[in-house]
């Protein structure tokens, strides 16, 4: 969709303005923000902004030339918009650097440059009738708005950068909103208050607690932030439900020693041979931790938590399994202890109590990934050369892009699978 | 509700009868200050009650305000209910250790065991050409201060009905009267005649602007309000009649209908009641402003001797006027 872009009041006493430069010429890509051209004015020479997005399709105004405050002197369309017919005719772009400093006078290159009907006359049309007796906000200045302008506006779906400001120093006020968006706004209220028909019953809402809204958030950013990526992988645990059943019966150290525990002290060697995946993301960087602290989601009443087990690389099985079931505990107790919830480099997420058979879980920042476990799956599987009946786990490893590649998340799936299906290497 | 018959009394006038009737309700109550008694009061606030009461109630004191404050502090916590005068709140200056260390402390020290039902009175702010150290506002100085409530009349009735109120409170209250209006002329219901504290009341209603104020700010922003009609602004003129307890909820209220603050205050601008007031609007009613809050203060200055100087000084309708006009930006041409 095409966008004009007008003559602005760069000055109370302002009527018209002289562009001396254009600064973008068509097929330019221009932001909010970008400068668009330099503006003689009654007053002084200025630079102009653009408050819109788009590629400019077309100069109205030649070099030299002047518009009137409020007039159209270029329009911007959107990205592979196809240009106008007439494009063909880059009229006022043709001598951008020919002549900035001795701009003609205005009648001359008006006549000749711009085959545009609406703006034929050399004078062109009068400003607009909404020139308001507020002052104008300098160019490149923020729109100024009351609290209330913006809340009106958030209500009624207004755009502030649409709404010229009456109030002091050219501030928007809850006034201008209510014109500028008057006709439907009473519409728009009356259809959101108004009981639709389709709209679901509800039956009951309970208000987020801290800890759920902070979870909520932060899930929100990692989602939206975050260039996910996922890789899966099957691991054989045959091996390593047997090792746990033989570490239950030794009991003491091992006492209530689970399979989640087994990947915990997997992934931790694992991250301790794959380093560059035990990272965080840093401005133009990535951070490499030195100690392997792997968080266990946990689901407790009041939410999701997710305490930590440390040093579970250099930390013997029975140690960390003591340390999972201290924290955990903890964390489904309601009092976690002082740093039992920080500084976690890796997560597991298990849903291996329930008939999951994989999922992928969101990364939990600043770490670089999460690993997702599923349930263990009693299928056939293939060994040497014959079809047996085994134990599968299904992982999936939810990977931040700017920290690790595939190749890298591919190597420590390789050596996760080694470590699960050679339990040995756990307990040693 | 039927309207109350109504009598036109003065300032002082409504003051003499709220102690008055309430010193013949119960026989605890008592009037204590210098001059309070056979000169019938610096102000003629008490004039005839040493006749009416005798001097075991209506008691002068010598020029000691430390003194006479510790007293009235010590008859509250043994279960009598008196009322201080003094002269001038400028004076209550060398009492205020007592009020602030004593009065506003010891309900709380002593886990309620003891009661404060003491009222401090008299005159506060600027009168006429009394020079820097006469002519304080001293509403901050005493608000401030957690256990201690000041109470601001503007109006004869409001006078009456907040003295009476502030008498059977059974915590230390600063009662601020004014110089200036101690002649000041108004209608007073018949009969009881309670006004409850940290109640504001809306003393002109407005769409444009809320004008919060106390005391005798009042007058001035009601004559400002007028003017301001004149141009087409609609100023609602709130008087908050307590400080503290202040009445948020009003404050609140009357910017929600107006989305403009200006706080007009006698005293100095800096750490004064106005920036709480502004401080409140801003925490709990941002999104309703449309304009950033404003205050009228008085100058950040002692206050000078002369007349001219010193009605520069005080918050003025001209100035009030200005503030408006600067919120309202165009809308005031």
């Amino acid at each position: 969709m095409a966008t004009d872009v007008l003559m602005p009041k760069l000055s109370d006493t302002m009527e018209e303005g002289k562009i001396l430069k254009w600064l973008k010429q068509p097929g330019d890509r221009v932001k909010s923000g970008d400068l668009l051209a330099e503006v003689e004015t009654d007053k002084a020479n200025m630079e102009i902004e653009s408050f819109d997005e788009g590629v400019v399709q077309e100069l109205r105004v030649a070099e030299g030339e002047s518009a009137a405050v409020g007039a159209v002197i270029a329009v911007l369309g959107a990205e592979g918009e196809a240009k106008p017919a007439k494009d063909a005719k880059p009229a006022p772009a043709a001598k951008p650097e020919a002549k900035p400093a001795s701009p003609p006078p205005a009648e001359k290159p008006a006549a000749k440059t711009p085959p545009e009907p609406a703006k034929a006359p050399a004078r062109p049309a009068p400003a607009p009738e909404e020139h308001a007796a507020g002052a104008e906000p300098p160019p490149g200045a923020p729109v100024k708005s009351s609290p209330l302008a913006r809340k009106v506006a958030s209500e009624r779906g207004v755009d502030l950068a649409s709404v010229r400001g009456t109030g002091p120093g050219g501030r928007i006020v809850r006034e201008d909103v209510e014109k500028a968006g008057g006709a439907k706004a009473p519409e728009a209220a009356r259809t959101a208050t108004a009981p639709a028909a389709a709209a679901p019953v509800t039956a009951g809402r309970r208000e987020l607690s801290r800890m759920r809204k902070t979870t909520a958030k932060r899930m929100a950013d990692a989602k939206r932030d975050i260039p996910h990526f996922y890789v899966s992988t099957d691991l054989d645990v045959e091996e390593a439900v047997r090792v746990r059943e033989q570490l239950v019966k030794l009991a003491g150290p091992f006492e209530g020693v689970t399979v989640t525990h087994l990947l915990v002290k997997a992934c931790g060697l694992a991250l301790r041979r794959v380093p560059e995946m035990n990272a965080s993301p840093d401005v133009d960087g990535v951070v490499v931790h030195e100690h392997v602290n792997v968080g266990i989601a946990t689901a407790t009443e009041q939410g999701l938590i997710v305490p930590v087990v440390r040093d579970v690389d250099r930390a013997p099985l029975a140690d960390v399994v003591a340390a999972a079931r201290a924290v955990v505990g903890r964390a489904r107790a309601g009092k976690p202890a002082g740093d039992d919830l920080s500084g976690a480099t890796f997560t597991i997420s298990n849903l291996g109590m329930f008939p999951v058979s994989h999922f992928a879980a969101v990364v939990n920042p600043p770490q670089a990934a999460i690993l997702a476990v599923g349930t263990i799956r009693a299928v056939p599987v293939v060994r040497d050369a014959a079809v047996v009946p085994g134990q599968l786990m299904t992982v999936t490893l939810s990977c931040d892009h700017r920290v690790v590649d595939g190749a890298l998340a591919g190597r420590f799936m390789g050596e996760l699978k080694t470590l699960i299906e050679n339990p040995l290497a756990l307990v040693v | 509700m039927s309207k109350p018959e109504t009598r036109t009394l003065s300032f002082r006038e409504a003051l003499r009868e709220a102690m008055t009737e309430e010193m013949e309700r119960d026989p605890n109550i008592f009037l204590m200050g210098e001059e309070v008694g056979h000169y019938n009061g610096a102000y003629k606030v008490s004039e005839g009650m040493l006749e009416r009461f005798g001097e075991k109630r209506v008691i002068d004191t010598p020029i000691a305000e430390t003194g006479f404050a510790g007293v009235g502090i010590g008859a509250a916590m043994i279960g009598l209910r008196p009322i201080i005068e003094f002269m001038t709140w400028n004076f209550s200056l060398v009492a205020y250790d007592q009020i602030v260390s004593n009065a506003a402390k010891l309900r709380y020290m002593t886990n309620g065991q003891f009661a404060l039902p003491i009222v401090f009175r008299g005159p506060s702010g600027a009168a006429h050409a009394l020079g820097a150290q006469h002519s304080q506002a001293v509403e901050s100085l005493y608000a401030h201060i957690p256990g201690l409530k000041v109470v601001v009349p503007a109006v004869p009735s409001d006078a009456k009905g907040l003295l009476k109120a502030a008498i059977r409170d059974d915590n230390p209250v600063c009662f601020l009267e004014s110089e200036v209006m101690y002649s000041l002329k108004g209608e007073v219901p018949d009969g009881e005649h309670v006004v409850p504290l940290g109640v504001a009341d809306v003393k002109r209603p407005g769409r444009d602007v809320t004008l919060v104020t106390w005391g005798k700010m009042l007058h001035t922003a009601l004559k400002a309000a007028e003017e301001l009609a004149g141009g087409g602004i609609e100023a609602e003129v709130l008087d908050l009649r307590t400080i503290r307890p202040l009445d948020t909820e009003a404050v609140l209220a009357s910017v929600r209908r107006t989305h403009r603050l200006v706080v007009v205050q006698e005293g100095w601008p800096f750490a004064g009641v106005a920036a709480e007031i502004i401080a409140l609007v801003t925490r709990e009613a941002f999104d309703e402003l449309d304009a950033p809050p404003e205050r009228v203060t008085n100058l950040d200055v002692p206050m000078p001797y002369a007349t001219n100087l010193e009605q520069l000084v005080l918050p003025s309708v001209p100035r009030i006027v200005e503030a408006v006009r600067a919120l309202t930006g165009t809308r005031a041409a």
